[in-house]
């Protein structure tokens, strides 16, 4: 518990230091543009295949439990509601997070333990700005995107699904899906996912800042990293899924 | 004799524990100081102390005349420009080449192209290394980290260096060549060093003066002749 509490305070203290980092010179553009291809373009591949496959199971699904009381035409709904809400910005984050949150953990990592952090600071820079804060904010600016991408291949592929199998016509499947609020929808999902990609940014790096002892000392702190983030997503999903639906958004 | 660097009764601590009991020293201009000790002794703790890379509890720092014991880390930045760090092991960064990492600080202050590449294969010519500019870390051997990490602390002419354990690890004929440019850099240009190292022999070749560290704090100081007479049970144990 003291533990916890101690991880708690420090994570915090680093959230300030990166937002006082935001607000003072010098700030490195070129690498945050760095981080954002390394981090962000390329998890396009892992976000389109999850877009894909929550797609195609989520019509299934939906199907498995309309089709007897004969309502199939309620599948888009359905399909739109979870998938763009809910399914996909948590699923698309944690698979995002196991790639980006790890990679962050150990690149951060094996700098601090192999000492490359202290010659950056030897060498006159600050590795909060040069190397946290990027990346913090690359992931924080990407994930949301990706998100909205992985949403729309997964309607997409949902209505492949629907149209091959439920034989539901491409009229009523985006008729339904825009009716369900689907504007409110997008931006649902834009707030949750800007909210874990701070998560990622925040936890990936505090992981690989305090990471000690060797390259093993770098895989215990990368295995942590990941699973304190993937518990850390589903406990702000709860408590934003509770806010918008306080709110009745 | 101008003193480059002087610690007054300096005294460092992980939580609870003391590394450091109370440390002093002077660097003189154009010297060779060897601090010598066994591992786990605080060596490397000195050198990250008197760099800013550690607070201290108590005690002084003095660095060519500023009392530089309690600067914020942004004012620490000034003064390291003012001292060459070459880590135990190199410390490259494994992400850029050696054209990278020995113009690190250029990149960073922004010069232009053609400065910055001739800053740094004049860097690299000093430790002999030119033709592997575009090499990447991992493809260097142990003794090539250790000099390019050398011309990376060099640019910018710092009138202080500080090695850590330059010499362990590599085989005796490396380890005279990073002895003999270490030695090259004070008869050519001046530079006043701490080596910190545990290989008595390699010590000796450096050595202007010697001091000799246990437990957090200095036992002796002199020149090599004098340690090897010294009555001290733990001194003899060392050097025999
Ligand atoms: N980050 C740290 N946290 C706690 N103790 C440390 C840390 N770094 C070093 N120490 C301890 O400080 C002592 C001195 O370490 P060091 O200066 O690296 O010794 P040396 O370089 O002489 O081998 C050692 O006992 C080591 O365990
Ligand atoms: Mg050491």
């Amino acid at each position: 518990m003291y533990g916890f509490i101690l991880h708690l305070q420090n994570i915090t203290l680093l959230f300030w230091d990166i937002l006082k980092g935001l607000f003072s010179r010098p700030f490195y553009w070129e690498d945050l543009l760095k981080e954002m291809d390394a981090l962000g373009v390329d998890s396009l591949p892992i976000t389109v295949l999850t877009g894909i496959f929550l797609g195609l199971v989520l019509t299934l699904q939906a199907a498995i439990g309309v089709e007897k009381i004969g309502a199939v035409s309620l599948v888009p709904r359905a399909v739109a509601m979870s998938l763009v809400r809910e399914i996909g910005p948590v699923m698309g984050s944690l698979m995002i997070a196991g790639r980006v949150g790890a990679g962050i953990t150990s690149q951060v990592g094996s700098m601090k333990v192999t000492f490359q952090l202290d010659a950056m600071r030897s060498l006159g820079t600050d590795p909060l700005r040069k190397l946290i804060l990027p990346k913090f904010l690359a992931i924080t600016i990407m994930l949301p995107l990706l998100i909205i991408i992985l949403d729309f291949i997964g309607l997409l592929s949902a209505y492949f699904m629907a149209s091959i199998n439920l034989n539901i016509g491409s009229v009523l499947f985006w008729n339904e899906v825009i009716n369900t609020n689907g504007f409110v929808n997008i931006i649902n999902a834009f707030i949750k996912s800007f909210v874990f990609g701070t998560i990622i940014g925040l936890i990936g790096n505090y992981y690989g800042l305090i990471s000690e002892g060797g390259t093993e000392g770098v895989g215990i702190s990368t295995t942590r990293s990941v699973i304190v983030i993937f518990v850390s997503i589903l406990a702000a999903d709860f408590v934003l899924t509770k806010i918008f639906y306080e709110l009745m958004i | 004799m101008k003193t480059m660097l002087e610690v007054d009764n300096l005294w460092f601590k992980y939580e609870d524990r003391y590394i450091l009991k109370g440390i002093s020293l002077k660097l003189f201009e154009g010297e060779n100081l060897i601090i010598l000790g066994g591992s786990g002794g605080g060596k490397s703790t000195i050198l990250r102390v008197l760099l800013g890379l550690e607070e201290v509890d108590k005690g002084k720092i003095i660095i060519m005349g500023e009392d530089v014991t309690h600067l914020r880390e942004d004012e620490w930045f000034g003064v390291r420009k003012k001292i060459g760090m070459v880590f135990q092991d190199g410390a490259l960064f494994d992400f850029l080449s050696v054209r990278g990492n020995v113009g690190y600080r250029l990149y960073e202050q922004r010069l232009p192209q053609d400065e910055i590449e001739k800053i740094v294969r004049e860097k690299l010519r000093i430790v002999g290394l030119e033709d592997v500019i575009d090499y990447m870390p991992s493809e260097l051997s142990g003794g090539m980290k250790r000099r390019v990490a050398i011309a990376r602390a060099l640019v910018g002419d710092p009138p202080i260096m500080f090695y850590d354990e330059p010499t362990t690890g590599l085989d005796p004929i490396t380890a005279k060549i990073i002895v003999r440019h270490i030695n090259s850099l004070r008869d050519k240009f001046g530079v006043a060093s701490i080596v910190v190292t545990h290989e008595l022999n390699y010590a000796y070749m450096l050595a202007d003066r010697i001091m000799m560290l246990k437990d957090g704090t200095f036992i002796f100081e002199g020149k090599s002749e004098d340690l090897v007479k010294c009555a001290d049970p733990y001194i003899k144990e060392f050097v025999k």
